[in-house]
């Protein structure tokens, strides 16, 4: 084979492993290192391949390489988290997967990591939580620099071992201009991972600015040995100088030696491959755990001998082959039968003497003290039978059911219907059904066998730890009295038994919560009460009587509608109370209590998600930290807190301005109650906190959701132009720009502006201003990448720096995206379109 | 609904909103972190109980910091923070349409609210 481009070579990696060829890939990225030692994506990928090949150490091995070389590489955390799930570690599998989506937060499918393995860990606490890291990313992603320098400060207060926040903090610093604090960034994650391709770029930019011009190219070339095609590099300097582009971004795509043998490998072999019987090793299914050395010898490896004039690629006999080697009469049975109905066709079934080797003694497949768990595949091979096994030993080598085993597993011939017949089927075996005269009518004792047996488990009581229950009322049978019936006619008439039972099942289930909870009493089982004693602060709430007929059928009252009630403090204290004590919800009525338990339930994570929390250090695996406090606490406070009766009485419709469309409907119009101490909605909202915090923190979220896409402030609407300086004959094809471009102008923060400028511009052909618009939606407006793809598209077509300015941006694009293969192509094509512009200018 | 509320929080004058029911049970919330909706909608719910009406139009209430608008339908109820400016009376108008179809949503689908 010849050279190829090494981005060529990464994407055959990544077709063989997209088609299933992960052996392929494997070997394909393993020859890319023994060329490029320092490759990141191929360690990346080996990670991969190695990881969909359940070679968990292998993967482990590769993707910690990839990341002493990129420690922001969002799949390298994926794979280990992969890794630590599967060993059954959630915490470090959360750690891992929180890390990765706190580089990239915007990736849906991170996120659905961390919340999938969040409750695992934490249980119910267990929520999503934007983390400072994962806000330092969102910053850096829609170009905050400052704020990003700020989050990653903080972060790294707390957990100073996060190697991709320090970098994350030293590109920031970076593009903020602050050269010496980036640069001492950069020696510092250097020291934790020498190879970082991107803390080598940084620092060898700003060594290159201070004209230490060979102390620069060293770093550079460290960089490129990491990162041979310049995709990170690219990415990088995505809108660099053109200084920045010739030095840092390499003019070609290195070549790539394939030399090696290419790899006869079946594409993912439908069957397991046969056991080589010639091979004097056993064979080992599994690569071996602990070998130090990822690389499994050849002949340790599972492969069917194929003869060589059968060709290099091994074929599977196709369906329309199987059917026509079946006899023509009914086909026996079984696996040893269908090797001897191929004898006929000239098969022979193979014999462990035709490959030399010894018998093995039938006690072998005896379990013996030293073989405790035996590992099917390994005793066979070390001593193979000479002489034709029993069929069954045949079976248990090859791991599947003998004839015999599937002759008993078959369903007879009429399956009988019906629990009476399947009672009688039993009674025909032997067994006898139950005599209900014996237990008679009373629950038969307990044998101290079964008290100690019921003993192990706790009890409901228990688990609840309810305090001193109530002796509980003898719960009503569920099916019907059996005492009167004559245990002769019961014997004699199943099908009596049937129609009891099934009359005796209730045809449907209570609804809702107050019938569940009333089920639950009629149990014996009390419900939750706030009253218990771990609950103090519900202790201190007033007590609000219960409805005397709480298990009466009828509905319960009715709560007062709001105008009938003059807000007291009372009233306030009981208005906090209905937010949390769920009792009360037996007092409206049954269908707006499921309503509401049912909204409760299904207000849905995302809509309650806390917005900061500890961000993650992988030092340590995840810590009860990262819970939020319990938000209760304040609101507690706010209620215990006593409130002298005379400054209620002075905050009464003071100072209380009430704005709205419709003032009959303002507090001023409200006629309190005579006497009645009132407390106003300005007061309420400052004791419950509601101030110029809660509105910061709102407008924080805010900015947050909008940074990761979920909304979009609407521009403010532009100034109309001015219709007389329209010229009256303007042609209507011609795109507009003016009133697209005013309006980005008068909104420069309007990502919607920018992107509708960037596609109008594209149409004028002002290429240049295109590319500077998609930057700008590229690096602050993620939501609207795919507005600015096919425009972005359209500059490739042009033979000019635009075009590789477009790919650039695209491969960038990509690469945030994850999408490595389609980054390296337009890296690889933004420098073959510059190659050309060069040419064709020299 | 969540759709529903996001469409409200894209207005620029618009902090976060809170669907909550009269009694300050929170329904759904976005732009306002969980604990701080619990606050929101136990003052909305104080302040709701004072309009005369089941059914007012929006109402704000001046506070340091920005501005609470609730409005409200029958046992539902929307709670606005926005930005301590003038508010268009057609942004008061979107409220309502919100909170009406807030409303219509768990008439109709109380699963999936």
């Amino acid at each position: 084979m010849g050279a190829l481009p090494l981005t060529d070579a990464v994407q055959r990696a990544q077709d063989a492993m997209s088609g299933g060829n992960y052996r392929l890939a494997i070997e394909t990225c393993r020859r890319l290192l023994d060329q490029f030692p320092e490759y990141v994506v191929a360690y990346q990928l080996l990670g991969e391949a190695h990881l969909e090949q359940r070679q968990a150490d292998e993967a482990e091995r590769a993707f910690q390489e990839a990341l002493r070389r990129d420690p922001q590489n969002v799949a390298s955390y994926v794979g280990l988290g992969l890794i630590a799930e599967e060993r059954q570690d959630p915490r470090t599998a959360l750690a891992y997967m929180q890390a990765a989506w706190e580089i990239d937060p915007r990736r849906p499918e991170l996120r659905n990591h961390v919340v999938r393995l969040a409750p695992e860990v934490y249980n119910a606490e267990g929520r999503l939580q934007l983390t400072r890291a994962g806000l330092s990313s969102l910053h850096s992603s829609a170009g905050r620099w400052g704020r990003a320098v700020n989050e990653c400060a903080a972060t790294l207060a707390e957990h100073p071992d996060r190697v991709d926040v320090r970098l994350r903090l030293a590109e920031a610093l970076w593009r903020r201009g602050e050269d010496d604090r980036a640069a001492a960034t950069c020696q510092n994650v250097l020291e934790r991972a020498p190879q970082a391709v991107v803390a080598l770029l940084i620092l060898a930019d700003i060594e290159r600015r201070r004209g230490n011009a060979d102390e620069a190219q060293a770093l550079r070339d460290r960089a490129r040995a990491a990162d041979p095609d310049g995709a990170q590099a690219s990415a990088l300097f995505a809108d660099g100088t053109d200084e920045q582009i010739s030095f840092f971004i390499p003019e070609e795509i290195p070549q790539f030696q394939d030399d090696a043998r290419p790899v006869a490998e079946p594409e993912r072999p439908r069957i397991a491959p046969a056991p080589d019987f010639t091979s004097p090793e056993p064979v080992r299914t599994l690569e071996p755990v602990a070998a130090p050395e990822p690389e499994p010898e050849p002949e340790h490896e599972v492969v069917a001998e194929v003869p060589a004039d059968l060709g290099a690629e091994l074929s599977l006999p196709s369906d329309a082959e199987l059917e026509s080697a079946r006899p023509a009469e009914i086909a026996p049975k079984g696996y040893t039968g269908l090797l001897r109905s191929l004898e006929g066709e000239g098969f022979e079934p193979f014999s462990a003497t035709d490959f030399g080797v010894e018998p093995l003694a039938p006690e072998a497949f005896e379990p013996t003290d030293a073989l405790v768990e035996p590992e099917v595949s390994e005793p066979v091979m070390e001593e193979a039978p000479q002489e034709v096994v029993a069929e069954e030993d045949l079976a248990g080598m090859l791991g599947v059911s003998s004839d015999t085993e599937i002759e008993a597993a078959l369903p007879p011939e009429e399956l009988p219907h019906g629990y009476t017949t399947l009672l009688r089927s039993i009674e025909d075996d032997g067994l006898e059904p139950f005599d209900v005269s014996a237990s008679g009518p009373t629950e038969p004792a307990l044998t101290g066998d079964e008290d100690a047996i019921l003993g192990e488990v706790p009890s409901l009581e228990d688990e609840l730890a309810v305090p001193e229950p109530e002796p509980e009322p003898e719960p009503e049978p569920a099916t019907a009295p059996t005492s009167g019936l004559d245990a002769s006619e019961v014997a004699a008439d199943w099908d009596q038994i049937d129609e009891e039972i099934r009359s005796a099942i209730p045809g449907e289930m209570p609804r809702g919560y107050t019938d569940q909870l009333r089920s639950i009493d009629a149990a014996g089982v009390e419900p939750f009460s706030f009253d218990d004693e771990e609950i103090p602060f519900f202790q201190r709430m007033k007590p609000r009587p219960q409805p005397e007929a709480a298990a009466d059928e009828s509905p319960a009252p009715v709560a007062p509608a709001a105008e009938e009630r003059t807000l007291t403090e009372a009233d306030l204290l009981d208005d906090l109370g209905d937010i949390d004590d769920l009792r009360l919800l037996d007092e409206q009525p049954e269908e707006a209590v499921e309503e509401d338990l049912d909204l409760l339930s299904a207000a849905d994570l995302a809509d309650l998600e806390g917005m900061v929390a500890e961000p993650t250090d992988l030092a340590d695996a995840p810590t009860d930290e990262l819970m939020p406090d319990d938000p209760t606490a304040e609101l507690e406070e706010v209620v215990a807190e006593p409130e002298p009766a005379a400054e209620a009485e002075t905050e009464a419709g003071e100072d209380l301005v009430i704005e709205g469309l419709d003032a009959a409907t303002a507090w001023e119009t409200a006629e309190p109650q005579p006497g009645a101490d009132i407390l106003s909605p300005e007061g309420a909202a400052e004791r419950l906190g509601v101030g110029p915090e809660l509105f910061d923190r709102a407008r924080q979220a805010k900015e947050e959701l909008i940074d990761l896409g979920e909304i979009s402030v609407e521009a403010p609407e532009p100034e109309p132009e001015p219709v007389a300086e329209e010229p009256a004959t303007a042609p209507v094809s011609e795109p507009e720009v003016a009133p697209v471009a005013s309006a980005a102008v008068a909104d420069p923060d309007s990502p919607q502006g920018r992107a509708a400028l960037a596609a109008t511009l594209a149409e004028q052909g002002e290429f240049d201003a295109v590319l500077e618009q998609c930057r700008w939606v590229q690096r602050h407006a993620p939501e609207l990448i795919d507005d600015i793809i096919p425009v972005l598209s359209q500059l490739t077509a042009e033979e000019s720096t635009v075009a590789a300015g477009a790919h650039r941006l695209l491969g960038a694009i990509y690469r945030r995206r994850g999408q490595v293969h389609l980054a390296s192509n337009h890296y690889s094509l933004s420098l073959s379109v510059q190659r050309s512009a060069g040419g064709k200018r020299g | 609904m969540r759709d529903c509320l996001l469409a409200l929080l894209s207005k620029r004058e618009i902090l976060g909103v809170v669907a909550a029911t009269v009694d300050g049970l929170v329904i759904a919330s976005v732009g306002v972190p969980d604990d701080d909706a619990e606050r929101v909608a136990a003052a909305g719910s104080a302040f709701a109980r004072t309009l005369q009406s089941d059914n007012g139009l929006p109402a704000s209430l001046p506070l340091d910091g920005g501005r609470l608008v609730v409005t409200r339908q029958d046992e539902v109820m929307l709670i606005a923070l926005t930005e301590p400016v003038e508010l268009d009376p057609a942004l008061l108008g979107r409220l309502d349409e919100a909170l009406a179809a807030v409303n219509a949503q768990i008439r109709s689908d109380p699963v999936s609210g």
